[in-house]
């Protein structure tokens, strides 16, 4: 009972109230961190960032040079979507996968191509939707959002369209920030067909149009074509006001001033064969030259470029060197330069060699397009 | 002796401390062995006896009988006096008349519900004498008219217990599963706060009242289970009846803060606890008692599971403690009590409750923002004025007249936002839910729940292969309901008639039912997406009583009648049948016989079902098997009959024995009927029946020579004969020669709170305060008080299931048994003196033992882990599911799993092993284990 208790005991009460004030924080529950890692798989160059089954394309370097987004193609998902992916610039595990995960997007097949961010974090890309198992897609579109959050993203221009004089442009490739309210890409003819009779495959066929500019500051405005671009097949920014850019079935690199419309050559790759894919950076361009290209007038189809690869190349645009990067077994397409222009990340394919019959043989390039970072000279 | 009235000397030395909150001897004694009394205002209690002549045993009438110096009854020509409508806790009576010797009896201690036996013997004296005092108790155990099983729990009890909450203290009662009494489902028993009766009407089988009284705000509980008075309904199993305290004539309060801190490791649960309280006269006769009581604990929910065997567990490091499972609770209350003119009072209490928790869902085990949470609120204003005629009068008559309205409100869903920890677990915020707005709304679109995304398989695991675990989004549930009702109650209490009290009253509740339901709220609702399940009604209830008391020597009866009428009003006139009715008999008869006070009581018992049961949801129903089903608006009246005997005697002074047994019989339980053969459709109905049958033994030593105890055992069988709809469609045969289809027989099952042997020790002692050796001058043990609580559980019964993943019940539901649990609970308490005032440092040990009781097992396997069969088969199939390799740059890649360093997770080799211990580390049995050993530390002062 209180009444009882020795009065020196108020030490002890004070003492233990003190220590019950300040005692310390509590006891932290478990928590969870997952095992990722910021280095290559094997640092060996040319560095292979990805071993996925599937295809990893459309590659772009995030403006401060923090990381990589690509495509990733999903072949543990039914729908084979392709995902929005990043990568730590030195590779090693993925620091986003955004896939369209609803119960709708799993009846889908769902694509997230060409994404690109700008240098105040907008992000740019090119969404597809169609039927799982079927190539042509349903619902198609250039997006712009205002994070690298794909979901929030708003519809820029829907994709198919179709501007007076000009082709119908059914997709687009190398797309590229101008400036923070108007994008670069090249219009051009997506479509499938049945390569042979009876095939049970879709060929996909994909060829460039035009460059184009769509202007974002002024809703509602259409695309606008770029003259004097037909059949472009690489576009890349060398300021805010010039671009160069090739067209199909030529080994040179063309410039243009969009306001003057002043051209000129930037770079002829001559005899190294058909350049195309280009990206500049750093002072340094880069470009996939020869390979396994081929241009050719469709007779349903018009001009067209086969393209499953060719060899890099990286230019100084200062003293015009020519560097011709490692081409292994592997045939390369789309490259994206970092912004110091140092290292070079491009879609990667396995040369396959396939025998036929007696000293007949028949190559193709696989469908698992990996990502491979290599050092620029 | 009884309990209670034993140590008047002590409770006066305690009563500067604040009253009863701090008896060293009442703790036993106040605690649960039945010694009732009659049935009277909630509230309240009475004080009867006869006045005779010490000499020659004559009657004496005209005397006047005293209660607190006022003249609370004049005793009739028989000598006899009833002085109703008393207050519970101390009182002084005292009886005086011309030529007569006064008599005062000290510290007379009346409890709720109960009349308190005074006779009082006056000697003749001629010239005027000093009122003789007496100190010695009145024996209540014996007294005939204690005719309900009534088990006391007092404030003292809550403080000197290592009992937190008042439902802990109430589970220690005999016949008490947790909050299940008498083999019944939660939810079976009637809440009565302060007289006035308080359900959740809604989902009281599985969602709790809502409302937490502080401790501090109670004067006295009891848990009423046999036949209760006429006055209350809705409920089956019992009733808790709860009275708060009043104001003291002078300010006084108490502050006390308890946490686990120092402890650190397995045994900080991240606990603090503030707990305040002041009370007084403020002016006029007002007075004024205010309590809060703050709790937070960042594992509210703590589990004694083994830690698990695989070093890349997360939670091998911290095994003690679950993530996202904090808990806490804001509960404040105030009264004011107001005194109008002398023959009336205006009581006002006021109770807000606030309890919200995260929920630990192994599922989101590395995704914990996206398991769920939720947030309980309860509220109640809750007037009572009383009016009674003059003592002297008459027409002695005490009027009742109560009014309240409580709203309890729940919403559950994935958390939005992330929590803001201010102080261990409290955040002082109220947790928002994803679409909470649209479910108080009651919005029926279909659209998906703007912010809830939709799952899919984690790959932060340390596993990474994708199986069992979540992320990116929530299941996306979101649950809402409130249920409000306004009530109004009058009672009377008529005196008038010779050896007989009459009571007799009326109640009128309107109610308002609100709930809305969705699930995958992150798609759109469609033919495979249900919409939200959306309801919203008012039913109304009302019922009536008439109940009658008397006395014949050693003879008391007790009768009463009572009417119930509920309507739900769905507003399906289609399907409503209208209003339900029900009567219900009470009849109790006691008596003395050679010192030993025997008790028979038959009572009718109903009360409206769950309101959940009528409306379309996924809820558990008496039995449990857990089914989205149809509700079903035209149920009736769940409803239950009772026979109990018991004997109640005093062997020795000090020690006290009650034997009862009982019979109830369980009918109307609401339960799954089958539409068809497909199992998942069923509806809901008044179809199962129950039979409980239980012995209760209690002996309590009181408090004597510093040590006391108290044993309760009950021996119980609860079964039920149900229509389990599963069992049915398993056992439907058709007739080999007729070609009919024959229905089994009812089966018969034990009930889900079938303990058979519940065995509760409470020991309790004191060490004197010269005891124990001087430690620098200070007696360490000097003073020293301590409690313990020893319990032996027998188990549950759970049911079977096969081993396939089917859900088929193998043999009969709830067949087979969980094992006994034990805990042991300890308090000390070392009180001592802090300036001017009292204070207190208490240890509280909950589960000193550290046993690892299971309360639930895998009804696959009957044991808390599954085997390897089961591991091996769920391993088998999430393998199955995604064989696909896994490449480097994955985030599900595990390098040390890539056995040939190719850059691929591919092949069974590499894989399966993953799968299995991503199997072996979501199938942990965390929750199948009781809680672990909690200790805390807390000081208290009292001014």
């Amino acid at each position: 009972m209180a009444t009882g208790a020795p009065k020196d005991l108020r030490l002890l009460a004070l003492a233990g109230g003190v220590w019950l004030a300040l005692a310390c924080g509590h006891t932290d529950p478990f928590t969870t961190s997952p095992p990722v890692t910021q280095q290559p798989f094997d640092p060996a160059p040319p560095i292979r960032l990805t071993y996925n089954a599937g295809a990893d394309r459309f590659a772009s370097w995030l403006p401060d040079g923090s990381g990589i987004l690509y495509s990733a193609q999903q072949v543990d998902r039914p729908d084979h979507d392709l995902c929005l992916a990043m990568l730590p610039p030195d590779g090693g595990t993925q620091t986003r996968l955004i896939c369209d995960f609803t119960r709708l997007g799993r009846d889908t097949t769902n694509a997230i191509e060409s994404a690109v961010l700008s240098p105040a974090g907008q992000l740019a890309f090119f969404k597809s939707r169609s039927d799982v198992g079927d190539p042509r897609p349903t619902v198609s579109a250039v997006a712009v959002g205002t994070s690298l959050d794909p979901v929030t993203a708003q519809e820029v221009q829907r994709i198919p369209y179709t501007l007076p004089g000009e082709l119908p442009v059914s997709g687009i490739s190398a797309l590229r920030w101008q400036t923070e309210d108007r994008l670069l890409y090249v219009g051009g003819l997506v479509t499938q067909r049945v390569p042979c009779e009876n095939c049970p495959i879709l060929d996909t066929i994909r060829t460039g149009y035009k460059i184009t500019q769509l202007d974002l500051g002024v809703p509602g405005s259409l695309p606008a074509p770029v003259p004097g671009t037909d059949f472009a097949s690489g576009l890349a920014l060398s300021g805010a006001d010039e671009i160069l850019y090739t067209l199909s079935g030529d080994s040179r690199v063309y410039r243009r001033s969009l306001s003057t419309g002043g051209t000129g050559i930037a770079f002829d790759f001559g005899a190294a064969g058909v350049a195309r894919d280009l990206d500049v950076a750093g002072g340094r361009l880069a470009a996939v030259v020869g390979g396994r290209v081929h241009f050719s007038v469709d007779p349903e189809l018009g001009p067209i470029q086969w393209d499953s690869g060719g060899v890099l190349h990286v230019v100084d645009l200062a003293t015009g060197e020519d560097h011709t990067l490692d081409p292994g077994r592997r045939l390369f397409r789309r490259p994206a330069l970092s912004p110091g222009g140092d290292r070079l990340v491009a879609e990667g394919s396995e040369l396959i060699i396939v025998p036929v019959a007696e000293a007949v043989i028949d190559t193709t390039v696989s469908k698992a397009t990996d990502l491979f970072l290599l050092a620029v000279p | 002796m009884s309990g209670p009235m034993s140590r008047p000397a002590e409770v006066r030395s305690v009563s500067r401390l604040g009253g009863p909150l701090l008896s060293g001897g009442l703790v036993l004694a106040l605690l649960l062995v039945g010694h009732p009394r009659g049935l009277r205002a909630q509230t309240e209690g009475a004080v009867a006896g006869r006045v005779s002549d010490a000499t020659s045993g004559r009657s004496l009438g005209g005397a006047q009988v005293l209660l607190d110096a006022a003249v609370g009854a004049v005793s009739d020509t028989g000598g006899l006096y009833r002085i109703r409508a008393v207050r519970t806790g101390w009182h002084r009576v005292a009886a005086r008349l011309i030529g007569y010797r006064g008599v005062v009896l000290d510290s007379v201690f009346v409890r709720a519900n109960a009349t308190i036996t005074a006779d009082f013997k006056l000697e003749a004296t001629a010239v005027e004498l000093a009122p003789l005092v007496v100190t010695a108790p009145v024996d209540e155990l014996l007294d005939p008219l204690a005719t309900s099983t009534e088990q006391k729990i007092s404030a003292a009890d809550l403080r000197d217990l290592p009992v937190t909450t008042l439902d802990e203290a109430v589970a220690l009662s005999a016949g008490a599963v947790g909050t299940s009494y008498r083999g019944g489902r939660i939810g079976e028993e009637s809440f009565i706060l302060d007289g006035l009766g308080v359900k959740n009407q809604l989902d009281a089988a599985n969602g709790g009242l809502g409302l937490r009284i502080p401790p501090d705000m109670l004067g006295e509980a009891s848990l009423v289970t046999n036949a209760f008075s006429a006055r209350y309904g809705q409920a089956l199993s019992g009733l808790v009846n709860v009275v708060t305290v009043d104001p003291s004539d002078r300010w006084r309060g108490r502050a006390a803060i308890e946490t686990d801190r120092p402890f650190g490791g397995s045994l900080d649960h991240g606990l603090d606890r503030l707990a305040l309280r002041a009370d007084g006269p403020i002016a006029g006769g007002v007075g004024l008692v205010a309590a809060v009581d703050i709790a937070g604990r960042l594992d509210d929910d703590p589990v004694n599971a083994p830690a698990p065997t695989n070093p890349l567990d997360p939670r091998t490091a911290e095994p003690g403690l679950l993530p996202h499972n904090s808990g806490e609770q804001w509960n404040g209350s105030a009264k004011l009590v107001v005194p109008i003119g002398t023959g009336a009072t205006l009581r006002v209490l006021g109770v807000h409750s606030e309890d919200q928790r995260l929920l630990f869902d192994p599922s989101y085990k590395y995704a914990l923002d996206f398991a769920p949470a939720q947030r309980l609120r309860g509220d109640l204003l809750n007037g009572h004025l009383q009016l009674r005629t003059a003592a002297t009068s008459g027409f002695p008559v005490v009027v009742d007249l109560r009014a309240g309205r409580f709203v309890r409100d729940f919403v559950r869903g994935q958390l939005d936002g992330t929590v803001d920890y201010k102080v261990g677990a409290l955040t002082g915020s109220r947790f928002h839910i994803v679409g909470e707005d649209l479910a108080r709304s009651l919005s029926p679109g279909a659209d998906p729940i703007p912010g809830l995304t939709e799952p899919d398989l984690s790959q932060t695991t340390p596993w990474g292969v994708p199986a069992f675990f979540l992320d990116h989004g929530s299941r996306g549930d979101l649950a809402y309901n409130r249920f409000g009702e306004t009530r109004l109650q009058l009672d009377a209490t008529y005196g008038g008639i010779r050896l007989v009290d009459l009571f007799v009253g009326a109640q009128y509740s309107a109610q308002q039912v609100r709930t809305y339901q969705r699930v995958l709220g992150f798609a759109p609702a469609d033919d495979t997406i249900p919409g939200p399940a959306v309801s919203a009604f008012s039913p109304r209830a009302i019922a009536g009583y008439l109940e009658a008391q008397t006395r014949v020597g050693d003879l008391g009866f007790t009768a009463g009648l009572r009417y119930d009428q509920f309507d739900s009003r769905t507003g399906d006139v289609t399907v409503s049948r209208g209003a339900s009715r029900s009567v219900s008999p009470r009849i109790a008869v006691s008596t003395v016989l050679h010192g030993a006070t025997f008790v028979a009581s038959f009572g009718r018992f109903s009360q409206a079902p769950d309101y959940q049961f009528l409306v379309d949801a996924a809820f558990d129903d008496t039995t449990r098997t857990g089914r989205f089903r149809r509700g079903n608006p035209d149920l009736g009246f769940e409803k239950a009959t009772q026979y109990e005997f018991s004997v109640r005697i005093r062997p020795r002074e000090a020690v006290a024995l009650r034997v009862g047994v009982y019979h109830k019989r369980l009918e109307g339980l609401v339960a799954s009927i089958p539409l068809g053969l497909n199992p998942d459709s069923t509806i809901f109905g008044n179809a199962d029946a129950g039979t409980v049958r239980g012995l209760e033994l209690l002996a309590e030593r009181e408090l004597k020579h510093g040590l006391g105890f108290r044993v309760a055992y009950t021996l119980q069988q609860a079964k039920t004969t149900s229509t389990d709809p599963f069992l049915l469609n398993r056992l439907l045969v058709v007739d080999p020669s007729t070609g009919d289809t024959i229905r089994p027989a009812r089966a018969e099952f034990p009930l889900d709170f079938d303990q058979r042997h519940t065995l509760t020790v409470i020991g309790r002692g004191k060490a004197p305060a010269e005891a124990g050796p001087k430690v620098f001058g200070v007696r360490p043990i000097g003073g020293l008080e301590g409690s313990v609580i020893v319990r032996v559980l027998s188990g549950l019964p759970y049911s079977r299931v096969d081993s396939l993943q089917t859900d088929s019940i193998v043999g009969l539901p709830n067949a087979q048994r969980l094992p006994t649990s034990a805990t042991v609970d300890l308090l000390v308490r070392r009180p001592f003196r802090l300036g001017r005032a009292d204070a207190g440092l208490y240890l509280d040990v909950r589960n000193l033992l550290n046993r690892r009781n299971v309360v639930a097992v895998r009804r696959d396997v009957g044991q808390p882990q599954p085997d390897t069969a089961t591991v091996n088969r769920l391993a088998e199939a999430a393998y199955a599911a995604h064989p696909e390799s896994i490449p480097f740059e994955s985030a599900r890649y595990r390098r040390a799993a890539d056995l040939n360093s190719d850059g691929y997770l591919a092949g069974r080799e590499e894989l399966f092993p993953l799968y299995l211990a991503a199997v072996r580390d979501f199938t942990q049995p965390l929750f199948a284990y009781g809680p672990p050993r909690l200790m805390r530390v807390g000081i208290e002062i009292l001014f």
